[in-house]
């Protein structure tokens, strides 16, 4: 598993160092500013990674590489388990950008963001397991495909409402000073974010074809 | 001995087309030739073997050991080289053959370097640059440097023009008459397996014709020639039969017993012609289609 996530990284590195390049320049940007700025430097991380993870994805497709690394002598699920890893751990290392700002701008006040920024970390990784299971539905040669389909476009929009909505409304930003609160929603998205990648790994060992 | 593969009761299903229940075994170091029009089922039988596409039922063996995709031992036996050729497209060939190496522990260099040596393959070069053909060769590379027991070739040699298509058969079969390694080669160009194969197996719509050793297959098939002036009914074992005049040919899939028969009713002028691999297996697969047909 660790030669799969290795030679990954490895091969996507101009995208990843351009994508974390971007971050960076946006992290030393909202430096200047306060703790409020996080939420803007959780935007460009966000749209950063959604548009590098589509286009990394993108080229996996084309180059069919899950048909070239499943053909590999390791177990099917070792290489499922390694293809999320990729997610997780690129992911990771934006949303660790955002710790260090949390880090340098934590005040006593403000302590309550870090279970904010922990549910941003896993609303991005949810996002994206609604792309990665509907990627591999495809593959099920199921009649129900375009109902189950129907339904992820309709999780995907719920989710990305949800997003907006915390985001909007003044009164659920009120809650960043709730600690408990905020915790409870970083552990619930926490919850669903281990959920989908669950999901992600039983709908991808189901396929019935990895030609692609 | 155990099998170097064994199919049982396979079956896949598509919304227009159903592989099997298909059964099939190959000895090891058996090369099995298998035959069959674009569309019969070749590439579908050599996905299940590998684990690309899962069966829908029946039971696959290599070399004893289920091919269970979480327990992928028996990939190590394989090497398989398939109709798409995957690689990981901005690294050279040389990278991308050292990425694999990591996977296989009886992996050679020697054999590698020997290999692209006698392919004239610049591994130097990205996977994306090359030549369909010279993606081919390092396919093969890619299949034989750990020196499987097994080697499945699912067209191979298909899209490629014809001089790349001989120079990389030239060196195959060099390299694969010095092993010891079952070989099962599906083709719908039968000029490319006739030279090694030891049996093949016909394959039309998803259904297995018939296995047959190649030296049966060119003994009991033969195009024959005889005088006759009596009309003549029904000739045993025969596939085809052209008449003009007095002069019949006839084409025999059991050469002895049309012999016997024609003799028998006073055939003259009785002349036989062996026949060619590919003209027989044009008979074996047209009979399919009119069988079905039918």
């Amino acid at each position: 598993m660790g030669k799969i996530l290795k030679a990954e990284f490895k091969y996507n590195m101009a995208g990843i160092l351009i994508s974390y390049s971007i971050v960076l320049i946006a992290f030393l940007v909202s430096l200047i500013g306060d703790m409020d700025d996080v939420y803007d430097l959780f935007s460009v991380t966000f749209v950063t990674f959604f548009i590098s993870i589509g286009i990394m994805g993108g080229e996996s497709d084309k180059e069919k590489r899950d048909r070239f690394l499943t053909s590999l002598p390791i177990p099917l699920k070792q290489y499922s388990i390694a293809r999320l890893l990729f997610v997780i751990f690129y992911q990771l290392g934006m949303f660790s950008i955002l710790v260090i700002f949390y880090l340098l701008k934590v005040t006593p006040e403000n302590v309550s963001a870090f279970w904010d920024i922990m549910k941003m970390n896993s609303y991005t990784l949810i996002f994206i397991s609604f792309f990665i299971i509907y990627g591999d539905l495809k593959f099920y040669n199921s009649k129900y495909y375009h109902y189950l389909y129907l339904i992820i476009m309709l999780l995907l929009a719920a989710l990305l409402i949800m997003g907006i909505v915390h985001q909007v409304i003044p009164l659920t930003l009120l809650f960043r000073q709730n600690f408990p609160k905020t915790f409870l929603y970083a552990a619930i998205f926490k919850i669903i974010f281990l959920g989908m990648y669950y999901v992600c790994f039983i709908v991808y060992n189901g396929r019935k074809s990895y030609l692609r | 001995m155990t099998n170097a593969f064994e199919i049982t009761n396979l079956i896949k299903k598509y919304p227009d087309f159903q592989l099997g229940p298909l059964n099939l075994t190959l000895e090891p170091g058996t090369v099995l030739g298998y035959i069959g029009p674009n569309g019969s089922g070749k590439t579908t039988t050599m996905h299940c073997l590998v684990g690309l596409v899962k069966a829908d039922a029946g039971e696959m063996k290599i070399f004893g050991t289920p091919n269970n995709p979480n327990k992928p031992e028996w990939k190590l036996d394989i090497g398989y080289v398939g109709d798409v050729h995957v690689f990981y497209e901005n690294w050279t060939g040389a990278k991308n053959l050292k990425f694999l190496k990591q996977f296989y522990p009886n992996w050679s260099d020697n054999l590698v370097a020997d290999l692209a040596k006698r392919f004239e393959l610049p591994l130097d070069k990205k996977a994306k640059a090359l030549s369909g053909g010279n993606r081919v060769k390092l396919s093969l590379i890619a299949a034989l440097a750990h020196s499987p027991k097994l080697l499945l070739l699912d067209e191979p040699t298909s899209g490629i023009d014809p001089v790349v298509r001989t120079e990389v058969l030239d060196v195959l079969f060099e390299v694969l008459e010095s092993g010891e390694r079952a070989i099962f080669y599906s083709t719908h160009i039968l000029t490319d397996i006739s030279r090694l194969a030891d049996e093949l197996v016909f394959l039309h719509e998803g259904q297995i014709l018939q296995r047959n050793t190649k030296d049966d297959l060119t003994d009991s098939w033969r195009k024959i020639t005889f005088k006759f002036t009596k009309d003549v009914t029904k000739i045993k074992s025969v596939v085809n039969h052209l008449v003009e005049g007095k002069d019949h040919q006839v084409i025999s899939t059991n050469y002895d017993v049309t012999l016997k028969q024609l003799q028998e009713l006073g055939a003259e002028n009785i002349q036989d012609n062996r026949m060619s691999i590919d003209e027989i297996a044009v008979h074996i697969l047209r009979e399919g289609k009119n069988g079905k047909n039918s």
